[in-house]
């Protein structure tokens, strides 16, 4: 999340809003009124303006961000797991969660944040290269793979699995923290995983 | 060349791909062959701390030194193997007694070569055992515990106000030498190599161009699996080369790893000793047509040590030395090894021509995207590598050298015209006098490169190209150019004191051959004149020729071209004044969603329609607009 973001009053003007949205280069504005948070603006919800400059000019100026904002927002608390704060953000179609401790606005988690979970998660911040794996979806399978590749004395950067290709199957992309993968991806071969990375022959899988 | 015996101390292990033997199985052809003596041979020393914390963390160096001891079997969860962990010390780059040294032996070697072509003691340096580019400031990766080339490069510009130009031509991203200069505007790092999407370390994507002020000055060609020696001399030569003159470098250094060799285990670019060859050429042709010969190579990575490494080596230092490899490879040393003279052509220093690549290099998937449909763009259809390398150039080169350097022709149309077919009409060559608050100018078009070349450029004009001599031949290449006009506004004495340049749009970019849309490729007024409304009356003059009353012109201005430093305003403000100048020529701003000009707020796109267009051709280039703006937002 972002700590302490920008806020603006029910009360400023709608001009004031755009402005600070502008400056800050950011979509979503939380609407604070004393200490407790009212709504969110968006720049969705500030630019369907007057088509002449005047009338927008004029309308941006008179009316106020209570008109225009979402009240009654979605919130988080700052120890809610990110899964669950993504599956809100989904269910809810909403850009951003405001994030309440004790009914306190303390930061702003955005859809921008998420991709940046995600980017830390799949490993691709950190040198590494990327094998894909096809197992059987039954216990033990990814932990027997993952030892064919902690014997070979390779670090995991990451490991994320998926519903595989068919059924029964799990599809996994490993980033092994390791420039050659050649001998990764052939011993997974030989303990019978399908498995695919550079340096094979072959088109590279997707 | 710096290079010895102690060397050999970096050694991660026998059956490791970078062990030992890597040095000897390399040097040793080459003293086969007769081209390296120990007169070659520059001493070095172990580099000291203060030129190794130029570029790593004192604590991530005092690691590499406490675990260089004698390897004690490192138990899970001891507070030892969580820090080796943390430091990158594991798996590849797992401790070997002695690494400390061994890696300070390599920077030691690097930065000696540095010195020495910097001192001009020679002019060209080779270091097989250097080129760890993966090396982080405070991590070890991909067999890289300490950044060699990184080092050497520092302790050069810390002490010498240089422009360097890194070229890295390793299988794998130069990732740890461009995060090191990555905010440098004078340390050019250009990296080509296999695309991250699966091969280590991962990064290396066009859109990493450095943070300012260096923005432009890191840039990527990440290539596609079976590129191929074609495909990669073609991205090179677009791009590299066209950057040395844009940036004016005075030391070339180079990674030439050749693990992008078909042979080589960890990769998939299908190169051959023959594009190591050219490479090598080309290399050496941009050292001294840039950097007064200065050269500094390092061996880099590629770890097939009997048929691929050792022949690499000996062609780039054949290059560098101007010693001519004997026609064949030394029997003697073949037959020491079997494993030398394995598979074709073994007695040739050069590999059989692919006979035919497996698929063309590059080429999109038939079938996996589906075919093109009809009437797409002709960007649709270029191969992913033409259009990774097109990109690039709109990103890092300003417009007057991506004019003088037009690079190779992008994929011919089904129509089957071709670049060049496009082209301004002929008019009479016109001038006129503009009295700027320095002193009267003469403004003319339709400049021929003869008269650009015997006309004087004014120091001023260097947003590009610092010398004054090389600005007159990237002006004068735009002059030949048969699709253009070159516009210049000079002195008396004949110094030119700014040019407006009119190309053709690039093959493959979106005006590119629209009928009647011609680019202002670049608008430039020497520091010295700016202020007079010289930029204006110039662009004024040059869209005023007849001509042009039927033809659409388009600009885009990207920020990071802009000489913001000379000129003390911000790229806002820049931009405002560039718009303006524009504007007092009849052009208009336009949204765009073109990348370039999208990813940062100061760029501008703008354009000027003839008021005697006719209507079809108005629509033609609205509907280019619009089929553009449709295309690329449902990528």
């Amino acid at each position: 999340m972002t700590p302490r973001p920008v806020t603006v009053a029910p009360d400023a003007n709608v001009r004031a809003a755009l402005s600070a949205l502008r400056r800050g280069r950011f979509r979503h504005l939380p609407v604070v009124a004393g200490e407790e948070l009212v709504g969110v603006v968006t720049v969705a919800d500030l630019e369907p303006l007057p088509a002449s400059p005047v009338e927008a000019a004029e309308a941006l100026g008179v009316r106020q961000v209570a008109e225009v904002m979402s009240a009654g927002v979605v919130t988080v608390s700052p120890d809610e797991p990110v899964e669950a704060a993504a599956r809100l953000l989904a269910e809810h179609g909403v850009g951003c969660l405001p994030v309440l401790l004790d009914d306190r606005l303390v930061g702003i988690l955005t859809k921008a944040d998420l991709l940046r979970v995600l980017l830390r998660v799949l490993g691709v911040l950190e040198p590494s290269s990327r094998i894909t794996l096809v197992l059987p979806d039954a216990p033990g399978a990814l932990g027997r793979a993952m030892t064919v590749v902690g014997d070979l004395g390779v670090n995991l950067i990451s490991v994320v699995t998926e519903p595989g290709p068919e059924p029964g199957t799990r599809g996994v992309v490993l980033r092994a923290g390791t420039i050659n993968a050649a001998p990764v991806v052939s011993a997974l071969a030989a303990a019978g995983f399908a498995a695919h990375g550079p340096g094979q022959p072959g088109p590279p899988a997707r | 060349m710096a290079a010895d015996g102690r060397l050999a101390a970096y050694d991660f292990g026998a059956g490791q791909p970078f062990q030992a033997g890597r040095l000897e199985a390399g040097l040793s052809l080459l003293r086969a062959a007769g081209v390296l003596g120990d007169d070659d041979l520059l001493a070095f020393e172990p580099a000291v701390d203060a030129d190794l914390e130029l570029v790593h963390d004192r604590d991530y160096l005092e690691a590499i030194g406490r675990f260089s001891g004698e390897p004690a079997a490192m138990a899970a969860g001891t507070r030892e193997q969580v820090e080796a962990v943390r430091f990158g010390l594991v798996g590849d780059n797992r401790p070997f007694p002695g690494m400390d040294g061994a890696a300070r032996l390599v920077a030691g070697a690097t930065a000696a070569a540095v010195d020495a072509v910097a001192t001009a003691a020679v002019a060209h340096a080779f270091v097989p055992v250097g080129g760890l580019h993966h090396a982080q400031r405070r991590r070890a990766s991909g067999f890289c515990l300490v950044n060699d080339v990184a080092v050497a490069v520092a302790r050069c510009t810390r002490a010498r106000p240089w422009r360097v130009l890194y070229v890295d031509l390793d299988a794998h991203h130069g990732d740890g030498v461009q995060a090191a200069f990555y905010d440098d505007p004078r340390v050019c790092t250009v990296s080509l190599h296999e695309t991250g999407r699966y091969l280590f370390p991962g990064s290396g994507e066009v859109h990493e161009l450095g943070r300012p002020p260096g923005v432009g000055r890191s840039v990527n060609l990440p290539l596609e699996p079976w590129t191929g020696d074609d495909g990669f001399l073609a991205a090179f030569d677009a791009v590299v080369e066209p950057l040395a003159a844009a940036l004016g470098p005075d030391l070339l250094v180079t990674q030439n790893g050749c693990d992008g060799h078909v042979r080589d285990p960890l990769s998939d670019l299908t190169l051959t000793t023959r594009g190591f060859r050219e490479l090598a050429k080309r290399l050496h042709r941009l050292a001294h047509r840039h950097c007064l010969g200065r050269w500094v190579a390092t061996g880099g990575g590629g770890y097939d040590l009997d048929r691929v490494l050792p022949r690499a080596w000996a062609l780039l230092w054949s290059e560098m030395s101007g010693r001519r490899l004997p026609s064949k490879l030394p029997a003697a040393w073949l037959a020491a090894d079997p494993a030398r003279a394995a598979g074709p052509a073994a007695t040739s220093w050069l590999d059989p021509r692919p006979r035919r690549a497996r698929r063309r290099a590059g080429a999109p998937r038939a079938g996996a995207a589906g075919a093109p449909a009809a009437g797409e763009s002709p960007a649709a259809r270029e191969s992913p590598n033409a259009r990774t390398v097109r990109a690039v150039r709109r990103l890092v080169l300003p417009l007057a050298v991506r004019a003088a350097y037009p690079g190779s022709p992008g994929p011919v149309p089904a129509d089957g015209s071709r670049r060049g077919a496009h082209r301004l009409p002929a008019w009479e060559p016109r001038a006129a006098r503009h009295d700027a608050p320095r002193g009267p100018l003469v403004l003319r078009d339709r400049c021929p490169a003869s008269l650009v070349r015997r006309l004087d450029v004014d120091p001023g004009i260097h947003a590009f190209v610092r010398d004054p001599e090389r600005e007159r031949e990237v002006l004068a290449r735009i002059a030949e150019e048969p699709a253009g006009d070159m516009v210049v506004a000079h002195t008396h004495d004949g110094v030119v004191v700014g040019y407006v340049a009119i190309i053709d749009p690039e093959p493959g970019s979106r005006f590119a051959r629209v009928p009647g849309v011609f680019e202002v490729g670049a608008v430039e007024v020497a520091g010295g004149w700016r202020r007079g409304g010289v930029g204006s009356a110039l662009l004024r003059f040059a869209v005023d020729a007849e001509p042009f009353r039927d033809l659409v012109l388009v600009a885009s201005g990207l920020a990071w071209h802009w000489d913001l430093e000379e000129s003390g305003l911000t790229a806002m403000a820049y931009r405002r004044l560039l718009l303006r100048v524009l504007e007092t020529a009849g052009f208009e701003e336009l949204a765009t969603d073109e990348p370039e000009v999208a990813y940062d707020p100061a760029n501008l796109f703008a354009a000027r329609v003839g008021d005697r267009v006719p209507p079809e051709r108005r629509a033609a280039f609205t509907e280019r607009l619009e089929r553009a703006t449709s295309s690329s937002s449902s990528e």
